[in-house]
C-alpha cells in the first residue's frame, strides 16, 4: 500500500475529483459554447401548448417578490404537488412558476389582475437546453434532487479552484518543467491582467 | 505491467518517462505497448497540453470558479438575491461642443464622445445625440456612465464590488463589440472552453496510464456519470 504523503494526497485529490466531476466539467465546457456563440443556436421557438386553465384568486403582495409558500398554493390549484419549482414575478400583474426541466419549458402563469391561471409547456431549442443546463444552480428551485444538484455544482466550482491549486503543487515537483511552467503561468496572469485593464 | 508513469516531461529519452517498480524480466504485452516510442511521445504531449494549458489558463479558471460560487450564493456574499450593481459616483462634468456627423446614430455619437474622453471601448448607448444620450462603458474594474445632454457631458464611475467584478467577467463574451481587445478576450474564452473539454479527455488518458488508480478512478468516473444521467432524467 502506498504511503500517504501530502504529495500523494494532492495527486489523488486532483485525479479522483476530476474523474467524479468529469460529466459536469464536460457539460460546462460544451454548454459555454452556447453563450460564447449565441448566433450558432438561434431558432424559432415552438408555440406554447396549453395544458390547462383555472380561475385563481390567490393573493399576492402588491409588488416585490412572491414567496414560495404562495407559489405552492398556486400549484395546488393546478393540481400539481411538487416542491421543485421557482417563483418569478416579471411584472406586478403576473407571477410565473417554473417547473424546471432540462428538456422542456413548463410552468404556470398567474395573471393576477385577470385571476386566471394557465399551465403551459413547449420544447426548448438546443441553445436553451445548453444555456439552461449551464446556469442551473439548483438551490433556488427547491426539492431534494435540485438541492443535490446544487451541492454537486458547488463541488465542481470548488473543484475547478482545487485543480488549479493542486495542479500547481504537482507541477512544482517536476523540476525540469519549472521554467516553462513559470513562463506559462506568468504569461497567463499577465495577459489576464492586461485584459482587465484594457477591456 | 507499469505501476505509473512519472511526470517527467523533460526526459531526453521519452522511454525514461515510463517507470515500473515491478517490471518482470519478460515485459508483459501491456508494458510493451505502453513503452512503444510513438505512444510514449503521444503520452508526453498529452501531459504537456494538460499541464501548460492549465498553468496558462489558471487565472480564467479561477475567475470562472470563484465567480460561479459568488453567483450561486449571491445572497450570502452581497445580501441580495438579485444582482445589484454598485452605485455610480460623479467624476467630472464638462462642456462638450464637438459636432456629430450629420444623421449620426446613438452608437456613432457615443463612439466619438468616448474617444474624446479617452474612454474608448465596448459600450451600450441609449437615447439620441439630438436630446439626451446615456452611454455605459462596461469595464470589469468599474464601468463608466457618460451622459450627454445640452452640450455637456457628465462622467460617472461605478464603485468597485468584488462579486460584481467577477460576475461581469464571467458573463463577458466579446465578439459582439467592434474592438480588438474584446475579440481577443472572446478568443481567450473560446480557448478556455476548448481547454476544459481537453482537460477532461487528456485527464482520462493520464488516469488510464496509472494502473494503480484504474479501479478507484473508474469507480469515481462511473459514479459521477451515473449520477449525472440520473439528474438529466429526473430534474
Amino acid at each position: 500500500m502506498a504511503r500517504i504523503t501530502f504529495q500523494y494526497a494532492v495527486r489523488r485529490l486532483h485525479l479522483y475529483l476530476g474523474m467524479f466531476s468529469l460529466p459536469w466539467v464536460l457539460m460546462y465546457g460544451i454548454t459555454a459554447i452556447a453563450f460564447s456563440h449565441r448566433d450558432w443556436f438561434k431558432g424559432e421557438m415552438d408555440p406554447w401548448t396549453i395544458e390547462g386553465e383555472w380561475e385563481c384568486s390567490v393573493e399576492v403582495p402588491a409588488e416585490g417578490d412572491v414567496s414560495r409558500s404562495t407559489g405552492a398554493e398556486i400549484l395546488k390549484i393546478a393540481g400539481l404537488d411538487t416542491t421543485a419549482f421557482g417563483v418569478y414575478r416579471p411584472n406586478k400583474d403576473t407571477v410565473n412558476i417554473n417547473l424546471s426541466s432540462f428538456w422542456t419549458a413548463r410552468g404556470l402563469v398567474y395573471k393576477v389582475d385577470e385571476q386566471k391561471l394557465t399551465l403551459r409547456n413547449r420544447s426548448k431549442l438546443t441553445g436553451h437546453i445548453l444555456t439552461g443546463m449551464h446556469v442551473r444552480a439548483g438551490f433556488h428551485n427547491g426539492g431534494s434532487l435540485n438541492n443535490l444538484w446544487g451541492i454537486i455544482v458547488d463541488v465542481v466550482c470548488a473543484g475547478f479552484t482545487l485543480w488549479i491549486v493542486t495542479g500547481i503543487l504537482i507541477w512544482w515537483r517536476i523540476k525540469r518543467m519549472r521554467s516553462w511552467g513559470l513562463l506559462a503561468l506568468g504569461g497567463g496572469f499577465i495577459s489576464f491582467a492586461a485584459f482587465i485593464i484594457l477591456l | 505491467m507499469p505501476d505509473y508513469i512519472v511526470l517527467d516531461f523533460g526526459a531526453s529519452n521519452p522511454r525514461q518517462c515510463v517507470m515500473d517498480s515491478s517490471t518482470p524480466n519478460a515485459p508483459s504485452e501491456e508494458h510493451r505497448r505502453s513503452t512503444r516510442p510513438s505512444r510514449v511521445v503521444l503520452s508526453k504531449w498529452i501531459r504537456r497540453i494538460h499541464l501548460f494549458a492549465g498553468l496558462f489558463l489558471a487565472p480564467w479558471v479561477l475567475m470562472y470558479s470563484l465567480s460561479s460560487i459568488g453567483m450561486i450564493h449571491r445572497e450570502a456574499f452581497t445580501g441580495h438575491s438579485k444582482r445589484v450593481p454598485p452605485e455610480f459616483v460623479v467624476e467630472r462634468v464638462e462642456p462638450y461642443n464637438k459636432p456629430f456627423a450629420e444623421d449620426a446614430t446613438a452608437d456613432q455619437a457615443a463612439t466619438q464622445i468616448l474617444e474624446d474622453l479617452d474612454l474608448a471601448g465596448g459600450f451600450k448607448a441609449r437615447g439620441s445625440p439630438d436630446s439626451k444620450l446615456v452611454i455605459t462603458r462596461d469595464r470589469a474594474i468599474g464601468s463608466h456612465r457618460v451622459t450627454y445632454e445640452n452640450a455637456q457631458v457628465t462622467v460617472e464611475k461605478q464603485k468597485f464590488g468584488l462579486n460584481f467584478f467577477l460576475e461581469m467577467l464571467h458573463r463577458r463574451s466579446g465578439y459582439q463589440e467592434p474592438y480588438l481587445t474584446n475579440d481577443l478576450w472572446a478568443i481567450a474564452v473560446d480557448v478556455v472552453i476548448i481547454a476544459i473539454i481537453a482537460w477532461a479527455f487528456t485527464g482520462i488518458w493520464m488516469w488510464w496510464e496509472m494502473v494503480r488508480t484504474r479501479f478507484l478512478g473508474g469507480l469515481a468516473f462511473i459514479a459521477g456519470t451515473l449520477l449525472f444521467i440520473l439528474f438529466l432524467a429526473l430534474i
